[in-house]
């Protein structure tokens, strides 16, 4: 216990203190939603939020004071059993049409919530342990391989958000661990070959772009020749392989590229999500009197749209300040992550802070039409209890490793 | 292995610095372009999203006849609509719909395509709704979402005693797709009732109002929920009253004097020209008009053959037959070409060039002179008559007694007829293709004129008031321009209108008068006439009367047309008398005793 008060004096309180604000207006929203709803405010997700918030100090607790050296020689197991739970739901069964979520009796368990951070904390400690040499391409393959076959699982329930959140973190990991940007940008390359491939004019730019980086960088010309093929044929075939696409996959591709297409498919809730937003204005439209809210115009408010009922509400001023409070924890983070003195600690917070951002631009960029559709809740903000448990988890890890390790 | 240093060159973490001040700064810069920038935008989307504008409809104004009596008004219908972008439950909304209403599905999916407007307008898909029935949808409102009603009025003729009046009055239709994109849309929406006829086209302007709007906010699944607080509603205004010239007692004793005859009465006030009476037989009532008209219903009005639709009173283009022998006397009196004693022998035929023409009497009028020819209608005397006639001094008679002309009456249904002048008949036989022996048909009202009986009327009205330029009008207060153009006057000398008021005294007080049996014996009634029969090829002539009436200070001028009536002394001049009677009050019953 006296080490734990040790702790705590020495973190950066003024994290959670962002965090507390944050889930703050998470809840101020949640009950203006519910302040117009029949049900009761017993029952209402305001109320139900407040208890997972208990939840979520409660793990915060947690992962914040579990010594270092414990998350680091237990994390491959952690990793291991999580990988495991990823088949679990095709035991219990389906839920809501995927295979996200583990019944057990009255709650569900999402793997691939825990399997994000801890797939951090399991890469952190392998570009830590080994002294790996980062300059060579095997260093920067081995680890996204690893990461690519529980995204692959994952993206397969289907949860095409999750899994690119899954995946996310690696390419900062790496980064940061002192991977060479040329090998980053090969890993990459052929992703980009894939999104332009759609349109001719883009990919011939594309395909053209990597010749001109692969001639500069000296690989050699056999490697060089092999990856340029490689990137051609890729854009080739991936018009074959879009076929293959779920359909509302392909929807939520195609209505970034539309909006107007399908004012009923994907496309309405964004309609109604730039409406509810436009409509807020400089300073919103006021507590519980966001109409695109309260008629229910705004789909999924509560959770992936929450951000788009600030900004009906509350305006732009609150939206920049919220947006403004992320930066800010995310940047610390990072800033955090530069100076600690040990790499572990050091790939953990990027790892965090790659979470964090990912989401919140995915999130935020959705209501705005930055991004498709994926299906991505706001950190502290977004109702859900795995969520929110989680994201106050992080925090906790976060925290966790800008303390020295008290023996 | 905790310890593992921890070296990130600076350059890397400038990168992701930056990455995050890119990402934030494209996530605000879209947010001010949204909500500062483009916030008018959304804002008004906003509001077209959560309000429901609902219109409410005015009611048309009254029309009532010269006494105050009430012809048309309104009663309340109501109707059902549905907003299709609110259908988020479309089977299960329609087909309870379909059994409330009692309306099979496909008629329902129907009506929606026929009065669609848009996704996000009501389409009405039934109306009529009785009243029950309403509160029952109206309780079951939860249910039905994306469903409305609305009150629409409709046109009621309370009375029903009081006449047709079919085409004066006029029926109303609703508006259809392609009538609503000729007319530009305006303020009328798909369904609406426009005048189709008559007063109601006429005074479409007057009569229709103004809509009012009651904004109703809405919520996502199309169920109201009260109505909007900073948008107070517009309150419907009822169109402007009418009140006609008229006399709907008259109107009434007319319609059954025609009876089951197909034609037309037309009785003006001479001085005034406002309309007593117009029939038009057949006709219909109007009540079939009032609300929805089935499409059988419609296509057997307009297959008629007998076209109840029309208004012979002002569209019929009929022959005048011997009525147009006045304009013939009055055109060789003001010319003087003949003294009203120039006297013709009638051998019941006339040999012009190689064709005989014929008079009606076969045996001829022995000499006849100016009286007798007009009194009896030989049309010897005039064949003779216009011989000394150029075409162009009958034709500046004719058009100033309003012949070839529009009356000006505020109908839509206005025609002009026929009047040839010399240019008209150098256009149609050619400048050498017509003879002097034209003008004996036209001398005698047959040929290439053609009049409607409120023309007619019209003429009786200027020879009634002796030249004012009496125009038609229904209206009881006339427009200042159709004052002014009634100070003119068709200048005559006095002598004409002396001959021209014995002769036609003569037909109808004299024994030996074509419409001598349709005396009045009121002394205090001076009535003038002349009867026509006008030949028609297509079976028996049409029967004529035109002519008017004083007593004391009041004057009253009359056409009646019956088609296929024969001798116009026969048909038309009995209905004439007995509407002068009635007009003046005279009990008719003695003319019969007698």
């Amino acid at each position: 216990m006296n080490h734990f008060v040790i702790k705590t004096q020495e973190v950066p309180k003024h994290w959670f203190f962002i965090a507390l604000v944050l889930t703050g207006f998470g809840l101020l929203t949640l009950y203006s939603i519910s302040y117009h709803s029949d049900t009761s405010l017993l029952t209402s997700r305001f109320v139900k939020q407040i208890f997972w918030l208990a939840g979520g100090f409660l793990i915060f607790l947690v992962t914040f004071s579990i010594p270092r050296r414990i998350i680091h020689k237990y994390s491959y197991l952690a990793v291991a059993v999580v990988f495991i739970m990823l088949f679990l739901p095709y035991i219990t069964g389906k839920i809501a049409g995927t295979y996200r979520w583990i019944q057990l009796s009255g709650f569900t368990i999402q793997p691939s919530e825990l399997l994000k951070w801890l797939i951090i904390i399991a890469l952190a400690r392998y570009l830590s342990d080994h002294n790996l040499q980062m300059d060579k391409f095997r260093s920067t393959l081995l680890p996204i391989t690893f990461v690519l076959i529980p995204t692959a699982i994952v993206a397969k329930q289907p949860d095409l958000g999750s899994a690119i959140i899954l995946f996310a973190p690696t390419i900062p990991l790496l980064y940061w661990a002192g991977a060479r940007p040329l090998h980053i940008f090969l890993v990459i390359a052929p992703v980009i070959s894939i999104v332009t491939a759609f349109n001719l004019y883009t990919f011939s730019i594309w395909i053209l772009a990597v010749g001109v980086v692969l001639y500069l960088s000296k690989l050699g010309i056999r490697i060089g020749l092999i990856n340029f093929f490689m990137n051609v044929f890729i854009g080739l075939f991936t018009p074959f392989l879009w076929n293959q696409l779920q359909p509302y996959q392909k929807e939520r591709v195609l209505v970034l590229i539309d909006l107007s297409r399908d004012p009923y498919g994907a496309g309405y809730q964004l309609i109604q999500s730039i409406t509810a937003i436009g409509s807020g204005g400089f300073l919103g439209k006021g507590f519980g009197n966001g109409t695109q809210t309260h008629l229910k115009f705004l789909p999924e408010q509560e959770t992936d749209f929450i951000f788009s009922v600030i900004g009906e509400e509350f305006g732009f001023v609150v939206v920049v300040l919220i947006l403004i409070l992320f930066a800010v924890l995310i940047w610390k983070i990072i800033k955090t992550s530069f100076v600690v003195d040990e790499r572990f600690s050091s790939l953990i917070l990027i790892g965090i802070a790659t979470i964090f951002l990912s989401h919140v631009f995915v999130n935020v960029g959705m209501t705005v039409n930055l991004l498709p559709v994926k299906g991505l809740p706001l950190p502290f903000l977004s109702y859900g209890g795995s969520f929110l448990i989680s994201c106050f988890a992080m925090l906790g890890l976060a925290m966790n490793m800008t303390v020295e390790d008290i023996e | 292995m905790l310890r593992s240093e921890n070296y990130v060159p600076v350059s890397r973490r400038n990168i992701v610095y930056g990455v995050i001040i890119v990402l934030f700064a494209l996530l605000i810069g879209k947010f001010y372009y949204l909500q500062i920038y483009q916030h008018e935008k959304y804002r008004k989307r906003a509001d077209y999203n959560r309000i429901r504008l609902v219109t409410t409809h005015a009611p048309r104004g009254l029309i009532f006849d010269k006494n105050g009596k009430i012809l048309a008004a309104n009663r309340s219908e109501y109707t059902i609509s549905v907003i299709p972008v609110e259908l988020s439950q479309k089977d299960g909304v329609l087909g309870r719909l379909s059994s409330y209403l009692d309306l099979s599905r496909r008629d329902i999916e129907k009506n929606m395509i026929k009065y669609g407007r848009g996704r996000f307008l009501p389409a009405r898909i039934c109306r009529g709704i009785p009243i029950d029935r309403l509160s029952y949808i109206e309780e079951h409102k939860n249910e039905l979402p994306g469903v409305m009603y609305s009150e629409f009025p409709v046109r009621l003729y309370p009375d029903p005693s009081s006449p047709n009046l079919s085409h004066v009055l006029g029926y109303l239709r609703e508006i259809d797709k392609e009538t609503l994109k000729k007319m530009d849309g305006g303020e009328y929406q798909l369904g609406d009732f426009i005048g189709a006829q008559g007063i109601e086209k006429q005074y479409e302007l007057t009569l229709k109002g103004k809509k009012g709007h009651l904004y109703y906010q809405v919520d996502a699944m199309g169920c109201e929920v009260g109505l909007v607080q900073d948008r107070p509603p517009v309150i419907a205004e009822p169109g402007k009253n009418i009140t006609l010239t008229i006399d709907a007692d008259l109107q009434a004793y007319a319609e059954t004097l025609l009876n089951r005859q197909i034609g037309a009465v037309v009785m003006l006030d001479s001085k005034t020209g406002g309309i007593l009476t117009m029939v038009s037989k057949p006709d219909y009532r109007l009540d079939n008009f009032a609300g929805f008209v089935d499409n059988h219903q419609w296509q057997q009005y307009l297959t008629d053959p007998s076209r109840p639709l029309l208004n012979r009173a002002t569209m019929g283009l009929y022959p005048p037959g011997s009525a147009m022998k006045i304009i013939t006397t009055i055109a060789a009196l003001e010319n003087r070409l003949v003294n009203s004693n120039w006297a013709i022998k009638c051998t019941g035929e006339y040999f012009y060039g190689d064709r005989i023409f014929g008079c009606w009497k076969p045996e001829g009028h022995g000499i006849v002179n100016m009286d007798k020819a007009i009194t009896e209608s030989c049309n010897i005397y005039f064949y003779q008559l216009v011989q000394r006639m150029g075409l162009n001094q009958w034709y500046k008679i004719a058009s100033q007694f309003g012949f070839g002309q529009l009356t000006g009456v505020d109908l839509p249904e206005d025609y002009s007829g026929l009047a040839p002048d010399i240019e008209f008949m150098n256009e149609k036989y050619g400048k050498r293709g017509w003879t002097k022996g034209y003008l004996l048909n036209i001398a005698i009202g047959q040929g290439d004129v053609l009049v409607t009986p409120l023309q007619m009327a019209t003429f009786a009205a200027r020879l009634a008031t002796k030249g004012k330029v009496v125009m038609p009008r229904l209206i009881s207060k006339p427009l200042i321009s159709e004052s002014k153009r009634m100070e003119q006057k068709v200048k005559l000398s006095r002598s004409t209108w002396s001959t021209i008021y014995k002769l036609m005294y003569k037909v109808v007080n004299d024994p030996n008068g074509t419409a001598y049996s349709s005396r009045i014996f009121n002394r205090s009634v001076k009535f003038y006439g002349k009867t026509g029969t006008a030949e028609n090829p297509q079976g028996k002539p049409h029967a004529w009367f035109v002519g008017f009436a004083n007593k004391g200070n009041q004057s009253v001028s009359i056409a009646v047309l019956i088609e296929n009536g024969g001798h116009g002394g026969e048909s038309a001049a009995p209905i004439a008398s007995k509407m002068i009677q009635y007009f003046y009050g005279i009990n008719s019953e003695i003319l019969t005793l007698q």
